[in-house]
C-alpha cells in the first residue's frame, strides 16, 4: 500500500503555559523539525506568548480567554489557511504529552488506514495506571455518553492528542467554546463518516496537569452540548 | 383602610416602575442599543402597566375570560412572561458569546499574518 508523505502542522492550545510551553516546544521541534507549530495564546496573563514566539511558534493571541474549544478551533484554522499541512496534530501544552507517541498517532492516516487518530491513555493497563482516580471515572462516563450518542467505539473522548487529515480539519465545525470540543471533535468527524483509530499513548501527569481539564461542571457542560448537537439545536455541517 | 392604603402603593410603584421602563427603552432605541421591535415590546408593556396601575379595574374583561380570580391570571401571566424573556436573554447570550469569540478569532488570524509580513520586510 502507497504511504502518504507527512506534512505536519501542530495546534498548541496555551492559556497560562509560561512554565511549560517550552519544553513543550522544544519536544515537539526536536521530534518533527519544520514542522510548522501554531500557539493559541489564549489570554494568557503570563510570558506564554513571548516565550512561544522565542521558541519559533506561530503565535496566535486571543484577547481575552475563550477556551480551549475556540482555541482550537482558531489553530485548526489556521493550520489549514496557512500552511501546506497534509496531517494536523493537536497537541496539549501542559507537558501531559511526548512528541515521541505523535510518530505512532499518524501511522494509520500515512497508511490511509483512518482520516482522525485519536491518542488514547485507556488501551495500555500501564498508561491508565498514572490517570488520577477522579479524571478516570469522569472520562469513562463522558466516553460512554459520547459513544452512546455518536455511534462510535472510542475509549478516550476527553483525549487532547489528536491527528487529522486536512480534509477532516476543514470538514469538522467546531461551536463549543470550552471542554465539550473534545466531545463535539469525535461527534463531527463520525457525523462527516470519516474514520476514526485510536493509538495508545502515555500520559504524564505533573500536580499542575492533573488539576486541570475536565471537571464535574465541565462534564454537565459536554453533556449538554453533545444532547443540543444530537437533536438538532447547533447547526451542522456549516461552515 | 390598611388594605387600600397598600393598594394605592402598589399602583404608585407600578405607575413609577413602568414610567421607568418606557423612559428607558426611548432612550436605548435612541441611541440605537434597541431595535425598533424591543422598544415597541417594552414601551407597549409599559403603557399597559401604566393603565393597569391608574385603572386596576381595566382588564378584567380580559381576565374574566381566563378565570375569575384576577390576580390568578395576573401570576400565571407574569410567569410565563418571566420564561419568556429569559429564553430571550439567554439566546442573545449566546449569540454574544459566539459574536465575541469570532471576533477574536479574526484579531488572532489577522495579528499573525501581520507579524509574518513585517519579518518578511526586514
Amino acid at each position: 500500500m502507497k504511504q502518504k508523505l507527512a506534512k505536519l502542522a501542530f495546534v498548541i492550545p496555551a492559556y497560562n503555559e509560561e512554565e511549560t510551553i517550552v519544553p513543550t516546544l522544544i519536544d515537539v521541534k526536536k521530534n518533527f523539525a519544520g514542522a510548522p507549530v501554531f500557539v493559541i495564546n489564549d489570554g494568557s496573563e503570563d510570558k506564554t506568548r513571548e516565550l512561544a514566539k522565542k521558541y519559533g511558534a506561530h503565535v496566535l493571541t486571543h484577547v481575552i480567554n475563550r477556551g480551549l474549544g475556540a482555541a482550537l478551533a482558531t489553530g485548526i484554522t489556521a493550520a489549514v489557511e496557512k500552511s501546506d499541512a497534509n496531517i494536523i496534530v493537536t497537541f496539549d501544552a501542559d507537558l501531559q504529552h511526548t512528541g515521541k507517541d505523535v510518530r505512532s498517532l499518524i501511522e494509520p492516516i500515512l497508511k490511509n488506514k483512518a482520516d482522525a487518530v485519536i491518542g488514547s491513555r485507556f488501551l495500555r493497563k500501564e498508561d491508565l495506571e498514572l490517570m488520577p482516580h477522579t479524571k478516570k471515572i469522569g472520562n469513562l462516563v463522558l466516553t460512554k455518553i459520547t459513544n452512546f450518542l455518536t455511534g462510535t467505539e472510542i475509549t478516550d473522548s476527553q483525549s487532547g492528542l489528536r491527528a487529522f487529515t486536512r480534509e477532516a480539519a476543514e470538514k469538522i465545525l467546531i461551536e463549543s467554546d470550552r471542554y465539550e470540543v473534545s466531545s463535539e471533535i469525535i461527534h463531527e468527524l463520525s457525523g462527516h463518516g470519516f474514520r476514526i483509530k485510536e493509538v495508545p499513548i502515555k500520559a504524564i501527569y505533573s500536580p499542575r496537569s492533573a488539576t486541570k481539564g475536565t471537571n464535574i461542571k465541565s462534564g454537565i457542560h459536554i453533556l449538554l452540548g453533545m444532547l443540543a448537537k444530537k437533536i438538532g439545536l447547533k447547526a451542522r455541517y456549516v461552515k | 383602610m390598611g388594605a387600600e392604603l397598600a393598594f394605592s402603593w402598589l399602583q404608585f410603584i407600578g405607575v413609577v416602575l413602568a414610567g421607568a421602563i418606557f423612559y428607558y427603552s426611548k432612550m436605548l432605541y435612541k441611541k440605537g442599543n434597541f431595535k425598533r421591535k424591543d422598544f415597541w415590546i417594552w414601551g407597549g408593556f409599559s403603557i399597559l402597566l401604566i393603565v393597569a396601575s391608574i385603572i386596576p379595574t381595566f382588564f378584567n374583561f380580559i381576565f374574566a375570560l381566563f378565570t375569575r380570580r384576577t390576580l390568578d391570571t395576573l401570576l400565571i401571566f407574569g410567569l410565563l412572561v418571566s420564561f419568556g424573556l429569559i429564553f430571550q436573554v439567554y439566546v442573545r447570550l449566546q449569540q454574544t458569546n459566539k459574536d465575541v469569540t469570532e471576533l477574536v478569532r479574526k484579531v488572532a488570524l489577522k495579528f499573525e499574518e501581520y507579524k509574518k509580513s513585517s519579518r518578511k520586510r526586514k
